[in-house]
């Protein structure tokens, strides 16, 4: 059935896919990203209740949903890394980890411009922001701990159970902070339900939040690419790619 | 292969080798009374204040005076070639490592919630109040020795220490903490306790069985 | 019969050796050399399973070699020895580990430690404390003895021992691979071989 995908675990072929993704997948994605940030923020009705400043969300959303998303994918690769031994899926963990990072970042920052306007200060004990946030270290745990070994191999295969014990954890922290949330509510600022946002508003969104899943496609392809050649250096065909 | 007998004398031997430096196990406690010492020196002495933060302040030193102690859960043995011959022998690498958590457990974590007792007079913590903190005290840090085994082992041969052992561990124990504030916090308004008591007994039980595992995978990873 | 067969190891983005194979039949000695670097170690540790290979596979008698670890002997660099245990101690955990039976006051008698069983390990100096790791030799039940550097720091007449006993093994139908910047006696070597160190 998976006959057709054995070719492409040679490095060769695993490159010039990667690649391939890359460049194809790249202008779509900007593209995308273009006509849905142009009509979410100028040609999009502006909120009743929020203004202007609820246009934050055609950048914050999708950010927000891809870095979690990010970090499902990284564990499942770290998983088959792990278990069936496979060296492509190791490295493209390292290709994902620092995207998911800056994705997570950017809906923090994004998530706290929201929150001055919306709330009154830049930082509250939100569900959704505290859970970004200790995606975020767990994000920065796998760097550091990567970058805490001198054998590359050894460091992504410890990386990889990292990502694989995050994976297992990360809906457990995400629902315990929401529990939690709701169980102190009685001390937080008023919250706002989650909007039932109507068409006008949504369909930029949606092309956003496909795009930027493009987008984060795109760039790790291109960082698999890389990653892939800085491991392989030693190795034939890349000495033979780079004559 | 008798497993329960091996697991016996991992054990024994785990607990031998503890007897022979019993300074190393004093550390962790006098961290831990020091942070507890900390929190009153700093917000005040106010008896009602310091009251309503016992439970949390007695996480809180637990957590920090674990981070000091996990690193050394592993390295001994990594260190001296003991660990090497333990994977040589055959048996399965999940038995060797739940005998350590579980001694690591007896030996750094039991004294540690028996110390949390100083939060009685230092914090005037009910007594009443304190058992339950002991409760989730004793399944935390089961659950802490266990996401601490993994990360002990990861870095096992790294000397990076403690700073990047804290990044891997206190991100994953968050529900863990907050299960346990919220049995306190049932237990202080007199409601009920079982509910998040037993979420947190489920987190201990899943860690248990999933952490020696992944444990075993990372030790493995460092030998070779 | 113990068989490698196209061991590839990759350290550090070093090629430290590339489609090696090697056999070794019952009753021989290999004698590993070559220069600093060059993955003796490496090697030792990957034939008993210690390491992960890039490529490659181990069997000793068609299973692979994972499966054998009461069959086999590794004396590494680091000792297994606990340092704050007594020499007696310490051999007591080997024998239950290794589930045999032996008299620990004989064995430690036989290895020169009489009088120095009851002292914490720290205090001994480096050839006795090497003593403690190699006592593990005469009682072995394992086929395969994997040694890396078993004669430092052991004088001479403890190294006539060692390759007393070497041939002791290679009688019973035992494995041996050594290491050693000391030479061997030419007598007990069945194969050498070298590892060139590579860039």
């Amino acid at each position: 059935m998976f006959k057709w995908l054995h070719p492409y675990a040679k490095p060769e072929k695993a490159y010039e896919l990667s690649l391939s993704f890359y460049k194809w997948l790249m202008p779509l994605s900007l593209i995308g990203i273009f006509v849905g940030c142009l009509w979410g923020l100028m040609f999009a009705p502006t909120d009743y209740q929020q203004g202007d400043s609820f246009r934050i969300i055609y950048i914050h959303v999708p950010s927000a949903i891809w870095s979690m998303g990010i970090y499902m994918s990284m564990g499942i690769a770290g998983f088959c890394a792990l278990v069936w031994q496979i060296r492509l899926m190791e490295i493209s963990v390292l290709a994902m980890a620092p995207i998911g990072a800056i994705f997570t970042a950017l809906a923090l920052i994004t998530g706290s411009l929201w929150g001055k306007p919306m709330w009154g200060t830049w930082w509250v004990w939100d569900a959704r922001l505290t859970s970004e946030l200790i995606l975020l270290f767990l994000y920065l745990g796998v760097f550091a701990l990567f970058h805490s070994f001198d054998d590359q191999r050894t460091g992504a295969k410890a990386a990889c159970i990292l990502a694989v014990i995050g994976m297992i954890n990360v809906p457990i922290i995400h629902y315990s902070v929401e529990w939690w949330n709701t169980l102190h509510q009685g001390a937080s600022i008023t919250k706002f339900d989650k909007p039932s946002i109507a068409g006008p508003m949504l369909w930029p969104l949606l092309i956003n939040i496909f795009s930027v899943l493009l987008f984060f496609i795109a760039l790790t392809g291109y960082r698999f690419a890389t990653e892939l050649l800085r491991a392989e250096s030693h190795r034939k065909w890349v000495i033979n790619l780079i004559k | 292969m008798m497993y329960s007998q091996f697991f016996k004398h991992m054990l024994q031997r785990d607990f031998q080798v503890a007897a022979t430096q019993k300074h190393e196990f004093g550390l962790p406690i006098i961290f831990f009374i020091l942070v507890l010492v900390l929190f009153p020196l700093s917000i005040g002495p106010e008896p009602g204040l310091l009251n309503r933060l016992a439970p949390a302040v007695g996480w809180i030193a637990l957590i920090l005076a674990m981070l000091i102690a996990l690193p050394r859960m592993f390295v001994e043995d990594y260190e001296n070639g003991w660990l090497e011959q333990l994977f040589l022998s055959g048996y399965p690498g999940s038995l060797i490592v739940s005998a350590r958590i579980i001694s690591f457990w007896a030996l750094y974590c039991l004294p540690l919630v028996l110390t949390s007792f100083l939060l009685v007079p230092f914090f005037s913590l009910e007594i009443k109040l304190w058992w339950v903190l002991a409760q989730t005290l004793l399944c935390g840090s089961m659950l802490m020795a266990c996401l601490g085994s993994v990360a002990s082992a990861l870095l096992v041969a790294s000397r990076k220490g403690s700073g990047v052992m804290a990044l891997l561990v206190v991100p994953l124990l968050i529900p863990a903490l907050i299960f346990a504030t919220a049995t306190m916090d049932a237990a202080g308004q007199n409601l009920p306790i079982t509910g998040p008591m037993f979420i947190l007994m489920a987190l201990t039980i899943f860690a248990l069985t999933v952490a020696p595992i992944a444990t075993a995978q990372a030790l493995k990873l460092n030998l070779g | 019969m113990l068989s490698a067969k196209n061991l590839t190891c990759v350290r550090n983005q070093r090629v430290l050796f590339e489609n090696l194979s090697l056999e070794l039949n019952a009753g021989q000695l290999m004698y590993v050399t070559g220069p600093n670097g060059a993955g003796k170690t490496t090697l030792l540790r990957s034939l008993v399973g210690l390491n992960q290979l890039q490529h490659g596979e181990i069997t000793f008698n068609q299973q692979n070699i994972s499966e054998c670890g009461t069959n086999i002997l590794f004396i590494g660099h680091k000792p297994a020895i606990n340092e704050w245990l007594t020499a007696e101690q310490n051999l007591l955990h080997w024998l239950s580990l290794t589930q045999v039976q032996a008299d620990s006051t004989e064995l430690l008698y036989k290895v020169g430690l009489t009088g120095l069983t009851d002292v914490p390990v720290r205090y001994l100096s480096a050839g006795q404390k090497r003593r403690v790791a190699l006592v593990r030799m005469w009682i072995s039940q394992a086929k395969i003895w994997v040694l890396d550097e078993p004669f430092t720091s052991i004088d001479h007449k403890g190294v006539e021992v060692l390759t007393a006993l070497f041939k002791r093994h290679k009688e019973n139908g035992g494995y041996v691979i050594v290491t050693s910047h000391q030479s061997l006696p030419e007598s007990i070597v069945d194969q050498e071989f070298k590892l060139a160190y590579r860039f």
